[in-house]
């Protein structure tokens, strides 16, 4: 498949490392984070592979275009309005973190409000382009931000205080029985392959098996360094009291020559633009979902520019709502619930995919 | 009306469409039993034609069919349509022949601009140094000239409804992308109904592109034979306006917008380490006022202790906000600059002396504004003019007050959140249905791709 395919799984695991993905992780980190991860890892890799192959039955077709022919209409309305909702929520647990990170560390003295306006503004103005726009936005942010990326695990890697010892302690957890937030947290950081369900419509290529390790491996690094890494550079113990333990070990790395000293500067730069993209390729995902449950096509072109603008405006004030209404640990425990129901849509969604690539095998076409 | 004796009305008809003016001239001829009518305007025909190719011979031939046949045979020749095209022809320098119900006509334009001057606009080291003349056919030469393809194709048209310009469609028949084509065809038709006069190429730019309020250019205008050439080669549409030395280039893309012709003239690590400088030039333009802002006024603690020290203590005796500061500098240069273009060249160094000087020197010992704001506006004004082509330099001229409006209103965030959004906006424009920023352009387009699998798959 082509590359946009390993974008979007790369955005999604690179965008996970400030979400409560580390969090949760590390907060199990004796009591099955470890083992979670492994399986995770498994059960990650062979979903992409199976849903990489049903997909390939239909090129150039997104879900809502593939459940029309084989579901039922009801089954297929509700299914993709419930998985339009799970992807807007994906944005808003997204863009809620990221407000409050840069409350917490970018500027304290500003209202919650004018970040979620800045965000959501850029977010819903950008989720209405074309699939393909933004997918072109995508690869080109993520090559942007690539030296970034580099430079700081770089130096996180060449940290002078990191601890191998805190790192094979850790390591010693290994076989504990599974956590069962730990599993889901993990498998979530899997989940970009997903939004192939809208992307399929302009991708070019099949999904390639033998190019399978490629998900398989980054997968890996991207999991080791996003739980292994905090644990070396802050400590066994102290690294469970973080609630975003990725910033305090940016906050670690200093660059003796650069006019921009701290680690934490840099690290904040590249993701706002990182979860921005990820709430953009969600937001875009679910609204296509939306209009895909509605048959927006059959709409006159007035309603079709207004559809849109109504979906996408409805869940901003859903985004307001949670940020006026929780505290950020119930953010945390709604995004934990969340990442299980996420979790169970996710097996619905293969299942349903297989059902109608069977379906498909059947017609013999 | 004119029908039954076109020969006879076309005359008095003509005359009295035309302005009662001096340089109207209408010759009658007689010679042995030949009579003959010659009606032209004098001001935008070759005289020196009239009296060698069409007078001598009038003269030396024995009868009327015979000098009818050598007007035939000379290629400037077009035979009578109507007496509104008669009109539409004599105004571009033909001469209207009249001999009993005979009548020709022949071309025979005298441009007084076709020369050639040196590119002063898009100019290069080492490429070649001539611009586009004024003249159409001149141009159209040069074209050729530079494009020896069998393939190249050439459609003259004329383009606004009352009074038509000559305008020619350049492209290479096995390279182009026949829906950009048609594209382009279809909106020149839709000018050609909306437009009474088009007298500019650039006006015929913002025509063309169909979104009526843009920021960035879509189309390229360009002054460069082998900046043409070059795009022709790679399946690009180029337009020619009589009266204009600059030709349009359709589909245009942003990075055509940042490329010189030198790129392709120097050795090959030279001109990508311009190609890094000149990006480098871009994004200092634009952030480096915001980045200003925002490291004094939100998060002086992003750089090291030493330099936010630095900058602040530069700033001890400013007396307003740093956005302030910002805004009246950046106006200050963009006043020096819109000035230095406009002032004669006799006067243009004064321009830049006081403007030196004052906003220099005595700003800062004013204490009006701070050491390294100076720096810095130095720094925008000439990293603004790295960027090659003018249209691009414009924009983001504009771009950086955006840029600098968000980040004084949301800070970092809103540098970041505004820089992001710019490179979307790009993303999302579109030229002729050529995305106008993507990475690897040189890959074959995705739609092609999906019908390419598509048969593929039956």
């Amino acid at each position: 498949m082509s590359r946009f395919y390993y974008y979007l799984i790369f955005l999604n695991m690179t965008v996970n490392v400030v979400a409560f993905v580390p969090n949760v992780l590390l907060q199990q980190r004796f009591i099955g984070a470890v083992p979670s991860m492994v399986i995770a890892l498994i059960v990650g890799t062979i979903n992409a592979a199976i849903f990489g192959f049903c997909i390939n039955r239909f090129p150039g077709e997104g879900l809502p275009e593939i459940l029309n022919r084989y579901v039922k209409p009801w089954i297929r309305t509700l299914f993709l309005l419930l998985m339009g909702v799970t992807w807007f929520i994906a944005g808003i647990i997204t863009i809620l973190i990221f407000v409050d990170v840069s409350k917490q560390y970018i500027n304290p003295e500003m209202p919650e409000w004018t970040f979620l306006f800045i965000f959501l503004a850029f977010v819903v103005l950008c989720a209405k382009m074309p699939s393909i726009k933004v997918l072109y936005l995508l690869e080109l942010l993520l090559i942007l931000n690539l030296p970034l990326v580099a430079i700081i695990f770089l130096k996180v890697y060449t940290h002078p205080y990191f601890s191998w010892d805190a790192v094979k302690e850790v390591g010693t957890h290994a076989l504990t029985i599974p956590a069962w937030d730990s599993f889901t947290v993990a498998l979530y950081t899997f989940a970009g392959y997903l939004n192939m369900v809208i992307f399929a419509r302009v991708m070019k290529d099949q999904f390639q098996f033998k190019r399978g390790w490629i998900i398989g491996s980054v997968a890996f690094v991207n999991l080791f360094t996003t739980f292994f890494i905090p644990i070396g550079l802050l400590g066994t113990e102290a690294v469970g009291h973080a609630r975003y333990p990725w910033v305090m070990t940016a906050d670690t790395i200093r660059f003796d020559l650069s006019p921009i000293e701290r680690g934490i500067g840099l690290f904040l730069l590249l993701y706002v633009s990182i979860s921005l993209t990820s709430a953009l390729i969600h937001w875009h995902v679910g609204l296509e979902l939306m209009k895909g449950a509605v048959n927006v096509k059959k709409y006159k072109a007035k309603a079709q520019r207004i559809i849109p603008w109504m979906v996408t405006l409805l869940f901003c004030g859903v985004t307001f709502a949670i940020n006026e209404l929780l505290f950020q640990s119930q953010i945390r425990s709604f995004s934990i619930v969340w990442y299980t129901i996420r979790l169970f849509g996710e097996f619905l969604l293969i299942f349903l995919l297989g059902y109608c690539a069977w379906r498909r095998g059947h017609e013999g076409v | 009306m004119y029908k039954s004796n076109p020969a006879k009305s076309l005359l008095p008809w003509l005359q009295s469409q035309l302005a009662e003016s001096d340089d109207i001239c209408l010759q009658k001829l007689e010679s042995k039993e030949k009579k003959a009518q010659l009606f032209y305007i004098k001001s935008i025909c070759d005289q020196a034609f009239i009296q060698d190719h069409l007078l001598i011979p009038f003269f030396e031939t024995d009868s009327l069919h015979d000098y009818l046949s050598y007007i035939d045979n000379l290629f400037q020749t077009s035979s009578y349509i109507s007496p509104e095209k008669t009109l539409n022809q004599l105004l571009h320098g033909s001469v209207v022949f009249i001999s009993g119900m005979n009548i020709r006509l022949i071309d025979i334009r005298k441009v007084a601009n076709t020369g050639i001057s040196e590119a002063k606009i898009e100019s290069t080291v080492q490429g070649p140094q001539n611009s586009f003349s004024e003249d159409i056919a001149t141009n159209l030469n040069m074209i050729r000239d530079r494009y020896y393809q069998p393939s190249l194709k050439i459609e003259n048209q004329e383009i606004g409804n009352q009074a038509p310009t000559p305008i020619a469609i350049i492209y290479d028949e096995k390279l182009v992308d026949p829906a950009v084509l048609e594209s382009v065809n279809k909106r020149l038709a839709e000018i050609q109904g909306e437009m009474a006069i088009i007298l500019s190429i650039g006006q015929l730019e913002r025509h063309l592109s169909r979104r009526k309020r843009t920021m960035f250019p879509t189309i390229m205008l360009t002054e460069r034979p082998d900046r043409v050439a070059y795009n022709l080669a790679q399946g690009k549409i180029a337009i020619v306006m009589q009266g204009n030395p600059f030709v349009l280039l359709v589909p245009s893309v942003f990075f055509d917008f940042m490329a010189s012709m030198d790129d392709l003239y120097h050795t090959y690590w030279t001109s990508r380490f311009v190609v890094v400088l000149r990006y480098l030039g871009l994004f200092i333009t634009i952030t480096l006022p915001s980045l200003y802002v925002v490291s004094t006024a939100y998060n002086p603690e992003l750089f090291r202790v030493q330099l936010a020290v630095t900058i602040a203590g530069s700033r001890i005796s400013v007396p307003y906000p740093a956005f302030v500061e910002v805004f009246l500098m950046l106006l200050m240069m963009e006043f020096l600059t819109e000035a230095s273009l406009r002032l004669p060249k006799m006067i243009g160094s004064t321009a830049t002396t006081v403007g030196g000087l004052i906003l220099g020197q005595a700003a800062t010992e004013a204490a009006l504004v701070s050491n390294i704001m100076v720096i810095l506006i130095a720094a925008v004004a000439i990293s603004n003019f790295v960027i090659p082509i003018n249209a691009m330099g414009f924009a983001m001229r504009g771009v950086k007050y955006l840029l600098l409006f968000i980040s004084t209103v949301f800070g970092m965030i809103g540098f970041i959140v505004g820089l992001v959004g710019i490179v979307a906006y790009l993303v999302h424009l579109d030229s002729f249905g050529q995305p106008y920023l993507k990475l690897f352009m040189k890959s074959s387009t995705d739609q092609e791709e999906i019908t390419r699998v598509k048969e593929e798959q039956g």
